[in-house]
């Protein structure tokens, strides 16, 4: 389905807002199911893709609920006794930050779907300036940018013969400081030249740029705005401010 | 004959939303020949390359590194290589080339540790310190490599490895290639230096349209 880039925009923000202010588990499943049919529906995923990202999200997942179920000693014995107890309260905030991690991480890509013209045109259509687009285009890129150089120099790690498991944790930190450094110097030097570039290539020394690109919402992403009200406006009146 | 180092089978490649970059790539080199890769700038020469290292998966076909698949497995896979990359940025860690040896090192002390090692290039014996972004190109792909005297035994992959380089640092890297012949070890390098003297290596491959041809010039 094609929608406005502005819809994707609003919808990424509305769900991963959601998830901070949402406590209830069975809303925060809700909310996890929404942004996940969101991103099928806009071809941002796949179910093949699903399996192999469960690969990497599910141990940092298990590691903070075992935090939480630990370290939260409220609410009725489930099971245990002393440290290794696990109470209600403990277990219920356990399956909550991870499903607000996994909204966050999920709604996220939606936003990576987003080219820079995107982000131009979805500022346009609210009347913003085009470098805010440009500024907010590039700080969501970092991050992918940032991880896709560290599985890089990972690679180039083993390439030239280097065994994490067999090295010393000295060595190891020393190689890991070493990668951090690399590729925060190559994404800082990057967008600087990028910035360069813009400029040498007289980024907006003609006033405002005309453009061809459809700016228009149309029917589905009313719907899709109506749909984000009407949740909204539902979760605030079972949900009063005061009661939460 | 030596035994096959690498083998490809019936590889496709394209990158997502491209068309097929190569197709039906069957290829075998064995570990001490020296290989010669051309082709037209954009016809997947470094791709090629990518994907014999496991930088990059193939769309379909088969990748075999000693017989086994390359990728995110046992480093001692990678022991008989060296491998360089067309930009030299990317061959570099850390922020000068002092963190680079560092890294180098860890990975090969007993090749890497002996003093003197600062003298193999007298420009860069003055620029240990000095940050790559302060660094030359030219500069820069000598630093990568560098330490190719401390790998004669290994098989080189070597990605335009001449770029940039001043004719003294060619004929350097020109003379390192002679002292190759006759080692444990090949190599596969690509280049549109016509410098390289054409008697370095006994194959030569063409890569056009997707496919790779063997050629006599």
């Amino acid at each position: 389905m094609k929608l406005h880039p502005l819809s994707l925009l609003v919808l990424a923000l509305w769900l991963s807002t959601a998830a901070l202010f949402c406590s209830e588990v069975l809303a925060l499943v809700t909310l996890l199911g929404l942004c996940l049919l969101a991103r099928i529906i806009v071809k941002t995923m796949e179910f093949r893709q699903l399996s192999h990202q469960r690969k990497r999200l599910v141990p940092l997942l298990l590691i903070i609920m075992v935090i939480q179920v630990l370290f939260v000693k409220e609410g009725k014995l489930l099971w245990g006794h002393g440290w290794y107890g696990i109470h209600a309260l403990g277990l219920t905030r356990g399956i909550a930050v991870g499903l607000r991690l996994l909204i966050l991480y999920f709604s996220a890509g939606l936003l990576l779907r987003l080219s820079y013209s995107d982000y131009d045109t979805a500022f346009r259509t609210l009347h913003l300036p085009e470098e805010l687009g440009f500024m907010v285009s590039y700080a969501v890129h970092v991050i992918p940018l940032v991880s896709q150089r560290l599985m890089h120099y990972r690679q180039l790690l083993l390439i030239r013969g280097i065994s994490f498991k067999a090295m010393k944790l000295r060595d190891r930190l020393k190689i890991y400081s070493l990668i951090s450094l690399t590729i925060l110097a190559n994404v800082l030097s990057q967008s600087g030249i990028q910035a360069i570039a813009l400029e040498l290539r007289g980024f907006r020394s003609l006033g405002k740029r005309t453009s061809l690109q459809e700016t228009k919402l149309r029917l589905p992403d009313l719907l899709l705005f109506l749909l984000m009200i009407v949740l909204t406006v539902l979760f605030l009146v079972l949900n009063p401010l005061g009661s939460r | 004959m030596s035994l096959p180092l690498f083998r490809l089978t019936d590889l496709d490649f394209s990158y997502p939303g491209q068309p097929v970059l190569l197709r039906g790539v069957d290829l075998t080199i064995r570990e001490q020949e020296r290989v010669l890769l051309t082709g037209d700038n954009g016809s997947g020469k470094t791709t090629l390359l990518k994907l014999l290292v496991g930088l990059l998966k193939p769309s379909s076909g088969q990748v075999l590194l000693s017989g086994e698949e390359p990728g995110r497995q046992s480093p001692e896979l990678y022991r008989s290589l060296f491998f360089s990359q067309q930009n030299s940025v990317d061959n570099l860690f850390g922020l000068c080339p002092r963190h680079d040896l560092q890294v180098w090192q860890i990975a090969h002390p007993e090749r890497l540790d002996s003093a003197g090692l600062e003298t193999n290039d007298d420009t860069l014996a003055r620029n240990w310190d000095r940050p790559f972004s302060a660094l030359s190109a030219g500069e820069l792909q000598a630093l990568a490599l560098l330490y190719l005297p401390r790998f004669l035994d290994k098989f080189w992959i070597l990605d335009e490895p001449t770029a940039g380089l001043d004719a003294e640092r060619k004929a350097r890297f020109h003379a390192l290639c002679q002292q190759k012949m006759g080692q444990s070890h090949g190599m596969l390098v690509v280049s549109h230096d016509p410098g390289l003297p054409a008697s370095l290596f006994d194959r030569k491959l063409l890569l056009q349209d997707g496919q790779l041809m063997e050629t006599s010039s």
